[in-house]
């Protein structure tokens, strides 16, 4: 191992990649948990649909249940539109496409919830438009 | 293998972004409120965020794909609050996004990308800023990398493995 030559303020740096920035961690995270559901079926890299819905499921539920998006329907669409290749298999290039998607809506409800209270009431209007 | 991010095709990841992101549910499902096509300021109108914010009701614990998205977010906040907008970066908020988060992931990237190149291909609304859907852009390219260069560190151990074998 090489010693490190630079030191940065906060955080001890290390000569790996993914390293210990929080977050290259946090990536690295992703990537472990995108392949404890791909080694389940099929070949070991590659998300089947049964993988794909599984991983949601248990990983983004919050991301389902929010605007009727916990349909078994919603989920095929899902899958065959991410599904590049039509090889009914997301590679994890394709996965990317979800996760971003998860990540957007993640921030989106966090803008909501920065705004604080106020804002929720203003809002209350019947949403007819998702369901 | 990092020659592979360099030579991955980046249009195809933006004309994705840009496809994908507007089909099933997730954007045409509640027409308000895709990031991509309206201003900003709409955004906090929508009745997407009275549904979300229902569901976020929710005392559950996060699940580690969720938590990791968390950090990503405040990571992103962390830098983008400094300057002007407090939801978007300046290039230089940007700078220092990279350079302190993503520097073992720079290290090993043979043909570095300078600040300004890289502003130049996030910033496809070319406001100077980069939103958060735009830096997701950076962040798929990382994740992907990741994901390549833990495969082959695996292979090399497999074959490591397998030398040390024949020796016997």
């Amino acid at each position: 191992m090489s010693a490190s030559t630079q030191s940065t303020a906060t955080l001890p740096e290390t000569q790996q990649f993914p390293g210990n920035c929080t977050l290259e961690m946090a990536l690295k995270t992703i990537v472990d948990v995108y392949h404890r559901y791909s080694i389940r079926e099929g070949q070991l890299d590659l998300l089947n649909f049964n993988d794909f819905r599984t991983l949601l499921t248990e990983q983004a539920p919050t991301f389902l249940q929010a605007c009727g998006r916990n349909k078994r329907e919603y989920l095929r669409k899902l899958f065959e539109e991410t599904d590049l290749n039509k090889d009914s298999e997301l590679t994890f290039e394709e996965f990317t496409i979800v996760l971003a998607k998860l990540t957007d809506d993640s921030f989106l409800s966090h803008l909501m919830e920065g705004e604080g209270g106020h804002q929720l009431q203003q809002m209350h209007s019947p949403a007819g438009a998702v369901g | 293998m990092y020659m592979y991010v360099m030579k991955m095709d980046w249009n195809w990841v933006k004309q994705t972004f840009h496809n994908r992101w507007r089909g099933t549910g997730g954007w045409s499902g509640y027409k308000r409120c895709s990031a991509w096509d309206q201003p900003r300021s709409s955004l906090r109108g929508s009745h997407y965020f009275v549904k979300m914010s229902k569901t976020s009701q929710i005392q559950e614990p996060l699940s580690e794909l969720e938590k990791a998205m968390d950090v990503i977010i405040d990571v992103f906040h962390q830098y983008s609050r400094r300057e002007g907008d407090r939801d978007t970066l300046t290039k230089k908020e940007l700078k220092l996004l990279i350079e302190k988060q993503l520097v073992n992931y720079l290290k090993h990237v043979k043909n570095k990308a300078t600040i300004d190149e890289i502003m130049k291909d996030l910033d496809i609304n070319k406001d100077a800023q980069i939103s958060f859907c735009e830096v997701m852009l950076l962040i798929v390219r990382v994740t992907i990398a990741t994901h390549e260069h833990l495969h082959d560190v695996e292979d090399q151990q497999q074959q490591h493995k397998h030398q040390h074998q024949h020796h016997h």
